[in-house]
Parts: structure tokens; sequence; C-alpha cells
């Protein structure tokens, strides 16, 4: 007969068991790149104005456009909600007439999860809105007891939080548009190096 | 009458050994619950906690880890090892008969008994909790590499886990005998612990109990923790034996 004390020790040992033979079999583990391990920003930057956002690694689409417009100035506005929003315009891809906006983030993670920003086109001026702030919520796992053995890399993302997703609009527009912004507004423009 | 019979001090010991582990079964309760207490709060809200935003993107990263088992368990550890040099659990130690040898035996087999379980419950915690947040649907939401545990790395853990519990428990063990030996004790070794932590905590310069800690929680070599664990251990217990010399007395 099972004394009274080795009831719940025992029905706690049967569910240690079973939580470590499922743990085994699960048929894959999540294993996401790391939120904060994607181009860095600056460097997405640069890479879009060498013409060479191909090359960067870690970055995403979140979403594209296309306009038609056979004006020869574009100012490009925002929504007055609008945080700080990187633009870099080339006008040397794009037929006539035409308008491509492409939305790049610089971490895959967050592809899925954020929304697209929304833009309009009318007349001259091109309205960007970006989506309310996105709160996500992530979680991470430490090696616990083993962390002591492991060489301080990768261990904590207080540590490496210093980098963050950011959203970057890449705008073509066809040769010889006059592309302008507010200069204090909150859409920064920066024009790609010639082709 | 006087007994013919000769028994060997193992057998004794391990005689002994076996009585006081059922005289102690509810300390598998008490670690149970523990157990279930840590489970609690660490899926509650995590162990850690990050907050990042730009203005486009607010992320919290909530961490997971074994911490709440770990404290919990050791504490456990250390108030259970101060409870089995109390008056009771001595009181057992003449159930039958047995010399300082056998019991000093016993209570370390005892010691390494509840630094045995607790490192097996501290690692299977850990995957236990992982498996609750997984089934819970959140799997998608885990970053980093570090929700999944090679078999190697669970058993290495449950070994680390294993010997600072031991480690916790001989020290419970080594202050609860000083106690006994001196009653007076009772109040200074507290008050020594407290006041010590309550100096560290104001002055960054005097760094006791941490540089101690330190000592072991430092040690990057498994080799090197292993030994050093098992030879402070080894010293505790050893000390232990001395200092109850004169405390086996049924009072």
């Amino acid at each position: 007969m099972i004394s009274r004390y080795y009831k719940v020790p025992m029905a706690y040992a049967a569910v240690l068991l079973i939580a470590l033979i499922a743990f085994y079999a699960l048929p894959q583990y999540p294993q996401s790149p790391d939120i904060f391990k994607g181009e860095e920003f600056s460097s997405l930057i640069e890479k879009a104005v060498e013409g060479k956002l191909a090359e960067a690694e870690g970055i995403a689409m979140v979403g594209s456009w296309e306009f038609q417009s056979q004006e020869k100035t574009l100012t490009v506005t925002s929504a007055a909600d609008n945080m700080g929003t990187v633009v870099v315009v080339s006008n040397t891809d794009t037929e006539q007439d035409k308008i491509i906006i492409n939305e790049y983030i610089n971490s895959p993670l967050i592809i899925g999860r954020i929304p697209p920003y929304k833009l309009s086109l009318r007349g001259k001026e091109l309205v960007i809105s970006s989506p309310p702030e996105l709160k996500i919520k992530l979680y991470s796992f430490s090696r616990d007891i083993l962390a002591q053995f492991s060489p301080k890399t990768e261990q904590s993302h207080l540590e490496i939080s210093g980098f963050l997703p950011d959203v970057l609009l890449y705008l073509q527009v066809p040769a010889g548009m006059e592309v302008k912004a507010d200069e204090f507004g909150p859409v920064h423009l920066i024009f790609a190096e010639e082709q | 009458m006087m007994s013919l019979a000769r028994t060997s001090l193992l057998a004794l010991a391990g005689r002994q050994y076996l009585y006081k582990l059922k005289a102690h079964a509810n300390l598998l309760t008490t670690l149970t619950v523990v157990q279930l207490i840590a489970l609690f709060f660490t899926l509650l809200g995590g162990t850690g906690m990050v907050n990042t935003g730009n203005g486009h993107l607010n992320i919290t990263v909530t961490t997971f880890s074994s911490a709440n088992f770990i404290v919990f368990t050791l504490t456990w550890a250390f108030v259970a090892a101060i409870v089995l040099t109390g008056k009771s659990a001595l009181n057992l130690d003449f159930a039958f008969v047995s010399t300082r040898l056998s019991r000093s035996l016993a209570n370390a087999a005892l010691l390494l008994t509840m630094g045995a379980l607790g490192g097996l419950v501290i690692a299977l915690g850990g995957i236990l909790m992982r498996v609750i947040f997984f089934i819970s649907g959140r799997g998608a939401d885990i970053i980093g590499a570090d929700f999944y545990l090679p078999p190697g790395d669970l058993l290495l853990g449950t070994l680390v886990a294993a010997l600072y519990v031991t480690l916790t428990a001989t020290l419970g063990y080594f202050l609860g005998s000083l106690i006994q030996r001196r009653k007076i004790l009772a109040v200074i070794v507290p008050a020594l612990l407290v006041g010590s932590l309550m100096l560290e905590v104001r002055n960054p310069n005097i760094r006791l109990s941490l540089t101690a800690m330190k000592f072991f929680t430092a040690e990057t070599s498994p080799g090197i923790f292993v030994l050093k664990a098992l030879a402070a251990s080894g010293l505790l217990l050893l000390g232990s034996i001395v200092v109850s010399r004169r405390t086996e007395v049924r009072r």
C-alpha cells in the first residue's frame, strides 16, 4: 500500500516522466532566427542607396505598391500619427509613368506579424500612413544551470537589445520625376546613387 | 540482554538510512509542493523580461529558465537539512542500536539522496515548463535556439543541479549541527547571515557571500565544478560529524 506521503510525489513524478517523453518526441523544436540579428538598419539603408538590396541578409518584403503617374513632381507626405519613416528614392529602375514602392523590414521573424503601411497617390502627393505601433510578445529560453559553462555569447537579449527591426520604403520613380518631402516632417528622403 | 549478533557498519548504516528515508517521507511531499509553486510562478511571468521599441515596433521578450526551480529547491534543501538536525529527527537515531559513525553515514546518504532528487526535479521541471509552454500554442513566438535541450545537456544539468542541492543541504546540515551544539547559535548564525547580506547590499566593496558563491557559480569547467562541489560538501559533512560528536545523547 502506498503511503499517503508518496501519493503526491508519485503523481508529480509521473507527470515529469510523461513531460520528458513528450519533449523528446516532439517532431520539431522552435528555432526561430533571433529577432535582433537582422541586417543593421543603417547597413540596409546603405545597400538600398547603392542599389544592392538583393545582397542584404535577413530582410523581408512587407508590402509592394504600384501607381501610375504622369506628374513631373512627387511630394511624399505622411499621416500625422507617423513616426520617422525612411524612404530611399531611386529614379532609374522604372518604366515611364510608373511609381513602384516596396516596404522592407530587416528581420524575417517580424514578417507575417507586421501589417504593411497604407499608401495612396493623390495627384502629386504620395501619402504614407504607418500602422499603429505594433506590440509583439516573444519568448526565449535559457540554458539554465548550464549557462555557467558556456562562453558568454547570445545568452541575454538584454545585452543586445540595442538593435531593433525597422521599416524602409524603397521608392522607384521614372527618370526625371522630382521627389521631395517636408524638410522637418516625419518622412526622411534619401536619394539612391545613380546606377 | 545483550545481542551477540554482529553486523557490518555499512549494513547498519544502510538499515538506518532506509529507516530515516521512510520517517522523512514527508520531505518528498514538501519538495513536490515547492516544485509546483516554482512552476506556477515561472509560467505566470517567466524569469526575466526586456521591452524595447522604436515607434513602429514594441517588442517584449520574456525569458523562461529554471531559476525558480533552482531557488525554491535550494531553499527546500537548506531548511530540510536544518530540520534533520532537530530534536525529533535526532530521536529517530535511538530507534535501534547504532553507532555514531553509522548515524553519520546514514545522514550523509540522506543528504545525498535529497541532492539527487532535488537535481532531478530541477532538470525535469525545466522540461515540464517547456512542454507546457509548447502545448499552450506559443511555440511560434519562441526566439533563439535554447528551447531544445540535448539529452547530454539534460544529464549534465541534472548532475550540476544535484551538486548544488547537495552543497546547500550539507551547508544547512552543518549549520543545524552547530546550532544543536550551542543553542545560542540559533540566534547568532541567522543574525550573521542576514547581517552580512545587508552589509553587502549597502557596501558594494564588501562581497563575502557573493565571493563564496562565485567560487562555484563562476566556475566554467564542469569537471572542476564537480570537484569543488564534492570537496566542499565533504568538508561540510565532516565538520557536521565533528561538531555533533557531543550532541549524541538523547535529550
